[in-house]
């Protein structure tokens, strides 16, 4: 049983790889507090399109027809605001960064003002990426998808992993050590944060 | 080499192991949007009217046992409001300036929701010395999970019977993340 269980354990290492690569860049990311995209964004631009608002458009109807026209897909349209000009606004986030979208109804135009993270705040926004997000079959959704398994895959490694550390190397000092600092540091610091 | 680098796969990963638990967890808790069942208390207490806000933060933190990091101040008409937050309890806290009158909201996590704080603590200049403490056990954790990768594809390519279902497992894994990050990256 110790075989397939450390074969399984090996397994779902490799699959997930690339992923846990991400989670661990991400707390770094978290930890060194990296700009996000409004303390210093990597790009930020400001462009118009035309855009025609039909006469009889709820707010919400016409934030489908922005995001078609944008050909932003998303599983939930983002609710839109008013700023101090009485224009509609909305948001759409993606791991990339921010779409802002203002319409400038007399114009007929769409103002679009793009601000994009760094790729730091890109890998702690992939990390958090989850599977409601994105409409269906998009990159983002798989993405999230594969996030849902990474994480149930970690679940599995930490549980095999222990059962193979422990049952197999419980001899070793290192092995006896390293458990004894993990439950005691892990047991003080959610103490403390309580 | 290959017995301390399985040595060391060993210890971090034991040693990461209940903080990466965590992580796991709430983080499922937070797709699955698994409600959080805080216990809430709500309390008036009189106070000397006047009062600045950091100030009466610190009374409160003395007389009451709240203890953690003081949030922005939100002003209003007859006062001002304020957070003091930790992984496990917020507490609200409502002042009236004119009459001193202080209404003191408090939320005290439950299990989950301690997960949930503990999963978006990160930081490590935080007032508060124990959430630096955390944040530095973040730091720590990162690096380990990060060593225990790339300390897990060694141990693996050096057991030769793996090598080809490994090759595909990883190949896989590598072909799918780097065409689904490009894709969300252009």
């Amino acid at each position: 049983m110790n075989a397939w269980v450390r074969k399984l354990h090996m397994y779902s290492g490799l699959l997930n790889f690339s992923i846990l690569m991400v989670f661990g860049i991400a707390g770094l990311v978290a930890s060194a507090n990296a700009p996000d995209i409004f303390q210093r964004p990597a790009l930020h631009t400001i462009t118009t399109q035309d855009f025609n608002v039909p006469p009889s458009a709820s707010d919400k109807e016409v934030v489908g027809a922005i995001a078609d026209a944008l050909r932003i897909r998303v599983a939930e349209l983002p609710n839109p605001q008013r700023n101090p000009h009485h224009q509609l606004t909305v948001d759409f986030y993606n791991p990339n960064g921010l779409r802002r979208v203002t319409l400038l109804e007399p114009d007929h135009r769409l103002q679009v003002e793009t601000f994009r993270n760094s790729i730091w705040r890109f890998f702690d926004n992939m990390h958090a990426t989850t599977l409601r997000e994105g409409a269906p079959w998009t990159a983002q959704r798989l993405w999230g998808w594969y996030i849902e398994i990474a994480t149930l895959s970690m679940i599995w490694m930490i549980a095999s992993g222990i059962w193979l550390g422990l049952g197999q190397r419980w001899s070793l000092r290192w092995t006896q050590f390293s458990s004894a600092l993990a439950v005691i540091a892990f047991g003080i610091l959610y103490y403390l944060e309580k | 080499m290959y017995r301390t680098i399985r040595t060391l796969h060993l210890i971090l990963g034991l040693v990461s192991s209940l903080f990466l638990l965590l992580y796991a967890v709430s983080a499922l808790q937070m797709a699955h949007r698994v409600k959080l069942h805080p216990t809430v208390t709500e309390e008036d207490i009189s106070l000397p009217s006047g009062m600045e806000a950091r100030p009466l933060a610190l009374q409160l933190m003395k007389e009451r046992n709240i203890d953690g990091e003081f949030g922005q101040v939100q002003s209003n008409p007859s006062g001002f409001r304020f957070n003091v937050t930790r992984p496990g309890a917020q507490w609200t806290v409502t002042y009236q300036t004119a009459t001193g009158q202080t209404h003191l909201h408090t939320e005290r996590r439950d299990f989950l929701g301690m997960l949930n704080r503990l999963h978006h603590l990160n930081g490590l200049r935080h007032d508060d010395q124990t959430l630096n403490a955390w944040g530095w056990a973040l730091v720590m954790v990162s690096v380990g999970l990060l060593l225990l990768g790339m300390s897990g594809v060694y141990l693996w390519f050096r057991l030769h019977n793996e090598r080809t279902i490994g090759s595909i497992l990883l190949a896989a894994n590598l072909i799918v993340s780097l065409v689904l990050i490009v894709i969300l990256r252009s």
